[in-house]
C-alpha cells in the first residue's frame, strides 16, 4: 500500500509543472488525482485542477474542483473569482451573478479591480439573461468610477438600440472606436454600429462596420454577414432559375 | 457502348456533368460501367453511392461508399455519405460514430457540425450544441445554410435561459429575413420561456395569421391560452 502522506507538496507541484510544461493534461491530472487521496482538503491542487480542465477545455470539469474550494473553504475569494468568469462562460448566469455578490461581499468593496472584472461579468450575465435595466444600472454604476470602461459603453449601447435608440448607440460607441485595443471588444463594437446604422437606415454605414466586424471575427458580426450573404446567394439563384 | 482507356476520363467526366440533371436510368448504367472497367475509382464509386442514395437504394448506397472508403479511408465526401446512410437506415449510434470521426479528422464542414449540434441539442447537451453551431457557422464557407445554424444557435441559448443573447440572434435573422417563421417562432417562445406572455402571445397570432399551416405558434397558443386560463 502506498504511503499517501509521504507524498512531498513541493515534489507534487513539480511533477506537474514538469507534466504541464509538455501539455501533458492527463499526467498532471494523474499526479493531481494521487495527491487529492491524501490530502482530500487541499484548495490549491484543485485550483490547479481547474485551470488543467480549462486548457483542455472543459468548462465544466473546471467548475467542480472550484465549487469543492467553496464546501472546504465558503471565504475562497480566488474560488469564487474563476467560478464567476466560468459560470458565465457556460452561461449559468444565475450562479454568476450570485459569485459575484459574493465575491464583492467578501472583499467588502466594490471598487477594487478585481471586483469591477467581475461587475462587468455580472452586466455580461444580467444583458445574456435580457435583464436590461438591471444591466443598464450596472453599468451607469461602472461608468461613474471609469467613463471610458470601452467594454461598458459598448454594452450600453447594445441596450440602448434594443431599446430603439440608435442615434444615442452610435454617439457613444463611434468615439471611443480609436482607443480600443481588444480586438474582440472592436470586432463586437463594430457590430454595435453595423446594427445602429442599419436602423437608421444608412446600409453603406452599416455594411461597412459588419464587415469590419467580421473580419475581427465576432461572433454576431459572422452570423449577420453569412445570413445576409445566404440570402444574397439564394436571391441570386432564384434570378437565375427565372 | 464499351469503355476503353481513351474513352474513359471523357465519359466520366460527361457522366459527372449529366448526374445531377439527367435521369437515374441514363446515368446509373455509364457509371457501372466505368466502375467495371475500373473498381478502384473513387469518383465513379462516390457517383454511384450518390445515385443510389437520392433514389433512396440505401443499401447499394452503402456498399459503394463502403469500397471508396477502403480506396481512401479519410475521403471527407465519403465519410459524409456513409454518416447520411447511417441516418437514414436508422443506425443512430453508428451516424453519431462517424460525425465524431471527421470532426476528429478536422474534415468537418457545415452539414456535419450542423448535423452533430442539432444530435447534441436533442440529447440535451446545450452548451456543446451552442459550441457546434458555432463551429457550423464559422466552417459555413457557402453561406447557404447559415440561417440553420443561426436559430440552432438561438434556441440553445435560449435553453440556456440567455433570453437576452437568444433574443439578439433571432433579431438577426429577421433583419435579413424578415418574415422568417422559425425565427418568428424561435422569438416567440424564448419570450415565453422568459415569462413574457403577453409579446410571444403577439408574435404567435402573427405568425399563424401569416402561415396558417405552421403548427407550432398553435401550440404554444394553446399553452399559453391553459396558462392565462388556470390564472
Amino acid at each position: 500500500m502506498k504511503d499517501f502522506m509521504s507524498i512531498d507538496p513541493e515534489d507534487f507541484f513539480d511533477r506537474v509543472t514538469e507534466a504541464l510544461s509538455r501539455e501533458d493534461f492527463n499526467v498532471a491530472e494523474e499526479v493531481l488525482a494521487e495527491y487529492l487521496e491524501s490530502h482530500s482538503e487541499d484548495t490549491q491542487s484543485r485550483l490547479l485542477k481547474s485551470l488543467i480542465k480549462e486548457a483542455k477545455g472543459d468548462l465544466l470539469g473546471a467548475i467542480t474542483p472550484l465549487e469543492e474550494i467553496l464546501i472546504i473553504d465558503n471565504l475562497n475569494d480566488l474560488a469564487l473569482y474563476s467560478l464567476t468568469n466560468y459560470y458565465y462562460m457556460s452561461l449559468d448566469c444565475n450562479k454568476a451573478i450570485e459569485c459575484c455578490d459574493r465575491f464583492i461581499a467578501l472583499e467588502g468593496t466594490e471598487d477594487s479591480e478585481k471586483a469591477i472584472d467581475l461587475r462587468q461579468i455580472k452586466v455580461q450575465s444580467l444583458y445574456a439573461q435580457g435583464k436590461y435595466s438591471d444591466a443598464l444600472e450596472e453599468i451607469e454604476d461602472l461608468l461613474k468610477l471609469n467613463r471610458k470602461d470601452e467594454k461598458m459603453i459598448v454594452y450600453k449601447a447594445k441596450i440602448f438600440n434594443i431599446n430603439g435608440s440608435y442615434d444615442a448607440a452610435k454617439n457613444i460607441v463611434n468615439p471611443i472606436i480609436p482607443v480600443i485595443a481588444d480586438e474582440g471588444l472592436l470586432g463586437h463594437a463594430y457590430y454595435v454600429l453595423a446594427t445602429s446604422y442599419y436602423r437608421l437606415g444608412q446600409t453603406d454605414k452599416s455594411d461597412e462596420f459588419l464587415n469590419k466586424s467580421a473580419e475581427l471575427n465576432d461572433e454576431f458580426g459572422m452570423r449577420w454577414l453569412k445570413l445576409k450573404l445566404a440570402a444574397e446567394w439564394n436571391q441570386q439563384i432564384n434570378q437565375n432559375n427565372n | 457502348m464499351k469503355i476503353t482507356n481513351e474513352n474513359y476520363l471523357v465519359t466520366l467526366n460527361k457522366v459527372l456533368d449529366d448526374i445531377d440533371t439527367k435521369p437515374h436510368n441514363k446515368v446509373l448504367p455509364i457509371l457501372e460501367l466505368l466502375n467495371d472497367f475500373d473498381r478502384k475509382d473513387i469518383v465513379v464509386l462516390k457517383a454511384l453511392t450518390h445515385i443510389h442514395f437520392r433514389s433512396k437504394d440505401y443499401a447499394k448506397a452503402l456498399h459503394y461508399v463502403l469500397n471508396a472508403l477502403d480506396i481512401d479511408p479519410e475521403d471527407t465526401q465519403a465519410l459524409k455519405y456513409k454518416a447520411w446512410l447511417y441516418d437514414q437506415t436508422g443506425d443512430k449510434k453508428l451516424y453519431i460514430k462517424t460525425l465524431e470521426h471527421l470532426i476528429a479528422l478536422g474534415k468537418a464542414d457545415f452539414e456535419v457540425y450542423d448535423q452533430y449540434a442539432e444530435y447534441q441539442e436533442n440529447k440535451g447537451l446545450i452548451l456543446n450544441a451552442l459550441g457546434s453551431y458555432t463551429m457550423a457557422l464559422s466552417s459555413d464557407e457557402s453561406f447557404q445554410q447559415a440561417i440553420h445554424a443561426a436559430i440552432g444557435g438561438a434556441n440553445c441559448y435560449s435553453k440556456l435561459g440567455a433570453y437576452g443573447i437568444a433574443h439578439e440572434i433571432y433579431d438577426t435573422v429577421l433583419l435579413v429575413h424578415p418574415d422568417d417563421k422559425i425565427a418568428l417562432y424561435g422569438k416567440s417562445y424564448n419570450y415565453y420561456l422568459n415569462k413574457k406572455i403577453n409579446i410571444a402571445e403577439k408574435i404567435c397570432k402573427k405568425i399563424v395569421s401569416n402561415h396558417p399551416d405552421f403548427q407550432h405558434p398553435k401550440d404554444l397558443l394553446d399553452l399559453i391560452n391553459k396558462q392565462k386560463g388556470k390564472k
